[in-house]
């Protein structure tokens, strides 16, 4: 059976992932070092080398040297996200920024790499097959989705007006 | 540096960065849809579910085809008016010692068989596991689209084929008939 896409892939993630990470430092550049934003820009651009250097010699290497060789990037990319989540956290201890990024940014991105990763992995038959949701469920899926998330929303705009009455009964 | 100065550095530093960043994310997508297509060509590998050759097989005058992915029996024979049985004809053999396929013996079409059909009483084929036990349905010849039903051959295992002929009462020695039956593999 064919794969649904090359171990490349992850090299492909990683990339974008590091370009990701030097837009998102040269946007917070108060508080990152000046280098950071080329930093991240250097490893996309060595990613992208060695990208370049498979694909001229994919016959040489063999499908678990280049399936490694992308997983030893991607790991590395993750790690670069995780230290400046825990660089803006214990070094700059700003927590509040570091709680967005971590919720937006670090979580979302180990997230995501690990579903392809599990995903991989059961191609291999290294890890069971991912299961199959069937297409009539995913209707059903978003709507439960959107109750769950209107009754969120709900609940914590109730939550905040409490909040909100009984520091107004305080200050009378 | 006034505060206009300094955010039109940032906005400066920023588009540089995203421009560098668009081209390197656009040059690394193509140069990996390149590998993807090259990836596409079609390649030979050997078949993982193969025929094998049974105990009954040279009785049953049976040719493994090149490969293994076919089988042709020259002289099988049956009796008028009693039922022979080769046991063992062939053998069908799943290579992969990880994986296991689903197989399905089928008599597919009515012109599937040709000869002299109407002097035949019965032919069945059936598929048994290595302690003898039937798996799926008994193909009857002659039925169109009479199938083993879809049966899961386990990694490195071993089924094999029986046949069970049987011509009508006084048919001459003379009468022969030619069947064809498909496997299909799922899943290779």
């Amino acid at each position: 059976m064919r794969s649904p896409f090359l171990p490349e892939f992850f090299l492909l993630l990683g990339i974008n992932l590091f370009l990701g990470t030097s837009l998102l430092t040269c946007l917070l550049d108060k508080h990152f070092p000046a280098a950071i934003p080329y930093l991240n820009q250097i490893g996309a651009l060595i990613g992208f080398a060695q990208l370049l250097i498979i694909k001229d010699s994919m016959t040489i290497f063999g499908d678990t040297v280049r399936l490694w060789c992308s997983l030893v990037y991607l790991i590395i990319v993750l790690a670069n996200v995780v230290s400046i989540n825990v660089y803006i956290a214990f070094l700059k201890k700003m927590w509040s920024i570091a709680k967005i990024l971590f919720a937006f940014v670090t979580f979302p991105t180990i997230l995501t790499t690990t579903f392809f990763v599990i995903g991989y992995a059961a191609f291999l038959g290294v890890l069971p097959p991912l299961p199959r949701i069937p297409s009539e469920v995913l209707f059903f899926t978003l709507v439960a989705s959107s109750v769950v998330m209107g009754i969120g929303v709900y609940a914590s705009s109730k939550l905040q007006t409490v909040k909100y009455q009984s520091k107004k009964t305080e200050v009378k | 540096m006034n505060a206009r100065e300094i955010l039109k550095s940032k906005a400066l530093k920023l588009l540089s960065l995203l421009l560098i960043s668009m081209v390197i994310a656009t040059a690394s997508a193509s140069v990996y849809n390149y590998m993807y297509m090259q990836s596409l060509q079609v390649s030979v590998e050997a078949a993982d579910v193969r025929f094998v050759t049974g105990t009954d097989s040279t009785a049953a005058g049976a040719t493994i085809g090149t490969n293994g992915t076919y089988v042709s029996f020259n002289s099988m024979a049956g009796w008028p008016n009693s039922t022979r049985v080769y046991q063992d004809a062939v053998g069908i053999q799943n290579f992969n010692s990880t994986s296991s396929y689903t197989i399905e013996l089928k008599f597919d079409q009515a012109g599937d068989w040709s000869g002299d059909t109407p002097d035949i009483d019965y032919i069945y084929v059936k598929v048994f596991n290595a302690t003898n036990i039937q798996q799926g349905s008994t193909i009857t010849v002659g039925s169109a689209s009479s199938t083993t039903t879809a049966i899961n051959l386990p990694a490195s295992t071993t089924w094999h084929v029986q046949w069970e002929i049987k011509w009508k009462a006084g048919t001459l020695s003379t009468k022969k008939v030619s069947v064809k039956l498909t496997l299909i593999v799922t899943g290779e």
